[in-house]
């Protein structure tokens, strides 16, 4: 069933228009990845879904038109998104940080709070060790870590994950993508992941979508876009050898 | 200050109206150009005034000049203020008491020491000069907003030391001065003659500062303002620079104050009180804190608009309603015009120079 | 040394006025970045509101409920209306908009009650008691120990509450919050709201000592600024630290510095905020800044 569907969403910032009628959907239990150069539009896709900017067009989650809602409504729908920047609230501990992001969750999933944040736990030890600890004195990676438990503690239907692997090991992103595999089979929970690495993103995401200058190129599963060289030459070609500075 | 008058490289002019702009190494972002052109707004402002003031006193009476007076004289300090507030990134809630400082200064030499008034605005300058150099220095430290609040203690402790120090001040009661005439033979009223004066200072200060803030020292604050990172990376003493932006500025309002105590000839201690600091902010936002059009719009609005109500409500209540009005007008600017009031000319000026040059291009098109 | 006691006591009971000040200048300022040059007048207002209960016969302590729920909701009205259209702007603008708050609500003050000082009754009575060999009116003492619940309260709330840590997280990271499904609006309305109910029990519980006036809370204000530049701006602790050694020192001034006075006793907790900024920009309690974003 499709949980997120966009249909001719047009976004600007400051008359300067970044994306041009996007068409996207992703059904639920999906992991999706966005693909495309810096600039592409990649984060002003996620902004459009979570409402932190303002389109035009129609934003359908689960059926419902969530076009221009406010981001904190559209967070009450079950979206969760982890920001570009992390955006990790540095003077509050390790430990507020995640509670705020069990605060976020459904009513009738606050029982289960308990166990979802051992399960995070489990995911990332680093977050208990240092769970007193202010997340501003936490390392980049660690923070990012520490968005992605706090989203996924508010155990959205949908997540939004922006450049997960900037300030991570590759190892480790590879592994947060894994976790998150896991997580979405035992979660129901639907992956939008927003990624300048083609070659990483696609081994372990279902579907991509290509995006240029605001616009989608092209899109398929995983394994196609794998094996289309074309696509990967034209668009996605500087990503293979590593990425710019 | 000078550089910006040498054609050391000359650039293909960006836009008509500036000199040929010194492209030295431009390591930092440059300056903003509003300098010439207020300028040249303030000096076509300053042909006009100076034509009212030759009217006769059947068209603009006496007291209306001294309530212009007061305008300009405001308009002086905010345009120093503005200095702080629009290019140095601080602020300063103490204005109020160093527009004060001016005012005793001049009223304390002319009443006790039989200066002439001349001299003795001269010397209010440069002891606005001294205390705001002395108030900089934790600039060196501090800066920002924590500055601002530092000043507010001047702003606070000026009225009681003023009315404590008698035997200086002459306590509570403050000091008047004797009115000032214009030189024999010339045919001005006091008030005309103090709005000739009081203008052509505000043409001095103002095009003295939009020089400044043209050459390398706008440009240095700027970058300043826009990040300290930056600007210690350019080697930018931000500090020191940001010490004598203030003492520049407070000179420029103890100046202020001193022609102000010359139009009003009694100074007391309570009318340099916080409030008055705190009008002087509020005159240089609405006007627009980038620009000294709005520094005069900015203490136009703090002159008459608390007055314009005078005659509506009864005379018990009307001080109150006068500041609910101020403070409605207040916010009104804000909300609509965040950027200040000058902005709204800067506006409609340009549309009228667009329209204009639409209209030379559709002329050459038919020629 | 009894007499050093006694003044040290004093200092610190008036200190209590601008600690709560201070802590609402705080909470506004760390919600909406706007220093409030409202916020005393705002207490005024809930003062001037106790004195019209109370002088109409009702109970004190029932009139200091009432008006605390109504500084509640005008606090929250404040932001809502008059602050909402800015926020977000330069914290100069912000400014200007509490100065104008300043101006035209201390005007309605004195529209509604006029200029004239009114009398409000202590709650304590007017005994005395004695503290470790110094002697402290019962209202000195009331009023420090209400005041002193109030801050420990407004503590435990922001440090214990999930809506106290929402409010934080608001303040903190509008955007991340607003991420997590926190409405932003309306908990810089509450911050407002809090700091409004803050300040007003400083208001009326110092009431009888200040006296109802249109002025009661100027410079109480100013110290609170000077109390939270001294704690620094983005800690509640320190600002309300800070308002306390403000008391204490400028008491300690007036009575011990020759000429200074009660004119001039702001001389004191100035230079003392001086020093302290010198040695330490971001103020006693704030941060060096965080530097990872
Ligand atoms: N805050 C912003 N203000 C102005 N332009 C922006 C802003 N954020 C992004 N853009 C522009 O929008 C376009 C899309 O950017 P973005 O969505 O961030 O791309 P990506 O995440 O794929 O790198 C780019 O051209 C970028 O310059
Ligand atoms: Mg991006």
């Amino acid at each position: 069933m499709t949980l997120l569907q966009l249909t001719g969403v047009r976004a600007a910032y400051d008359g300067v228009q970044a994306l041009h009628g996007m068409d996207l959907a992703v059904t639920e239990g999906e992991m999706v990845a966005l693909l495309g150069a810096n600039g592409a539009g990649k984060t002003t896709t996620l902004r459009a879904v979570s409402g932190t900017v303002s389109v035009e067009g129609a934003v359908l989650l689960d059926g419902q038109d969530v076009t221009g809602w406010a981001a904190h409504r559209v967070a009450r729908l079950g979206v969760g998104h982890v920001p570009e920047g992390r955006g990790t609230f540095v003077d509050l501990t390790v430990e507020e940080n995640l509670t705020l992001g069990a605060l976020a969750r459904a009513k009738r999933l606050r029982g289960q709070v308990k166990e979802d944040l051992a399960a995070v736990h489990e995911l990332f030890p680093i977050l208990r060790e240092f769970s007193r600890r202010q997340a501003g004195a936490l390392s980049g990676g660690q923070q990012q870590m520490l968005a992605i438990a706090r989203a996924i503690l508010g155990r959205p239907r949908l997540l939004l994950v922006d450049e997960p692997s900037l300030g991570l090991a590759p190892m480790v992103t590879t592994e947060i993508l894994r976790s998150l595999r896991v997580l979405q089979a035992e979660w129901q929970l639907a992956v939008l992941l927003a990624e300048q690495n083609a070659r990483r993103a696609l081994a372990v995401v279902d579907r991509a979508y290509v995006l240029e200058s605001g616009r989608v190129v092209a899109s398929g599963s995983a394994a196609e876009l794998r094996e289309n060289t074309a696509v990967q030459d034209a668009y996605l070609g500087a990503e293979q050898t590593g990425r710019p500075a | 200050m000078t550089a910006a008058r040498t054609p050391a490289v000359v650039e293909p002019p960006a836009e008509r109206d500036s000199e040929p702009t010194v492209s030295t190494s431009h390591a930092l972002p440059p300056a903003p150009r509003v300098g010439l052109r207020t300028a040249w707004w303030t000096a076509a402002l300053a042909v006009v005034l100076l034509l009212a003031a030759l009217a006769p006193a059947s068209v603009i009476s006496d007291f209306q000049f001294f309530q212009l007076n007061r305008v300009i004289t405001f308009a002086i300090a905010i345009g120093g203020l503005n200095l702080l507030l629009g290019w140095a990134g601080t602020i300063s809630a103490g204005h109020g008491a160093l527009f004060g400082i001016g005012a005793y200064t001049t009223a304390i030499l002319v009443a006790d020491h039989g200066v002439p008034w001349p001299l003795a605005v001269l010397a209010s300058l440069l002891v606005g000069l001294l205390v705001g150099a002395l108030l900089g220095l934790p600039a060196l430290r501090l800066g920002g907003m924590n500055l601002g609040l530092i000043t507010l203690a001047i702003a606070l402790l000026l009225p009681p030391l003023l009315t404590r120090l008698d035997w200086l001040t002459g306590g509570p009661f403050g000091k008047t001065t004797p009115r000032v005439e214009a030189p024999p033979g010339l045919p001005f009223s006091s008030p005309q003659w103090l709005f000739l004066v009081n203008l052509v200072v505000l043409a001095v200060v103002f095009w003295l500062l939009s020089n400044m803030l043209r050459g390398r020292m706008g440009r240095a604050l700027d970058a300043a303002a826009s990040s300290r990172v930056m600007a210690a990376a350019h080697a930018v003493p931000t500090n020191r620079i940001t010490v004598a932006v203030f003492a520049i500025s407070a000179a420029v309002a103890a100046l202020a104050g001193a022609l102000f105590h010359l139009t009003t000839r009694t100074s007391t201690p309570d009318s340099f009180t916080f409030l008055l600091s705190i009008s002087l902010i509020a005159g240089a936002v609405v006007g627009g804190s980038r620009s000294f059009v709005g520094a005069i719009i900015g203490a136009a609005f703090v002159v008459f608009v608390p007055e314009s109500l005078g005659g509506f409500v009864e005379p018990a209540a009307a001080g109150q309603w006068q500041q609910v009005v101020y403070a409605a007008a207040l916010l009104l600017v804000i909300y609509f015009f965040p950027r200040g009031l000058a902005g709204l000319v800067r506006q409609a000026r340009n549309r009228l120079v667009r329209r204009r040059s639409i209209h030379a291009r559709s002329q050459e098109a038919q020629s | 040394m009894t007499e050093l006691w006694q003044q040290i006591l004093s200092g610190l009971g008036t200190g209590f006025i601008y600690a709560s000040l201070a802590l609402a200048i705080c909470l506004v300022f760390q919600g909406t970045g706007a220093v409030n040059f409202a916020q005393g007048v705002m207490a005024t207002a809930s003062a001037y509101l106790a004195w019209s209960l109370v002088s109409n016969g009702m109970d004190f302590w029932l009139a200091l409920v009432l008006v605390l729920a109504a500084s509640f909701v005008l606090g929250a009205l404040i932001e809502r209306v008059f602050i909402r259209p800015v926020e977000g702007s330069s914290p100069l603008v912000m400014l200007t908009v509490t100065v104008a708050l300043l101006i035209g609500l201390q005007a309605v003050v004195a529209l509604i009650w006029g200029d004239d000082p009114q009398q409000l009754g202590s709650p304590f009575g007017g005994g005395s008691v004695e503290v470790l060999g110094a002697r402290l009116t019962a209202q000195q003492l009331g009023a420090a120990a209400v005041v002193l619940v109030t801050l420990l309260l407004a503590g435990a709330f922001f440090r214990f509450t999930t809506l106290g840590l929402r409010m934080r997280a608001a303040a903190q990271n509008p955007a991340s919050a607003r991420l997590l499904s926190i409405d932003v609006g309306r908990m810089l309305a509450l911050g407002w709201g809090l700091a409004a109910t803050v300040g007003a029990v400083a208001g009326v519980i110092f009431a009888p000592t200040l006296g109802v006036s249109p002025a009661m809370m100027d410079s109480s204000l100013l110290l609170a600024l000077a109390a939270a530049t001294l704690g620094g701006f983005e800690s509640r602790v320190g600002a309300v630290v800070g308002g306390l050694v403000l008391g204490v020192a400028a008491n300690l001034a007036s009575r011990y510095i020759p000429g200074i006075g009660s004119d001039l006793q702001l001389v004191v907790p100035f230079a003392v905020i001086f020093l302290v900024l010198l040695l330490r920009p971001q103020g006693l309690f704030g941060r060096a800044s965080s530097v990872r974003a």
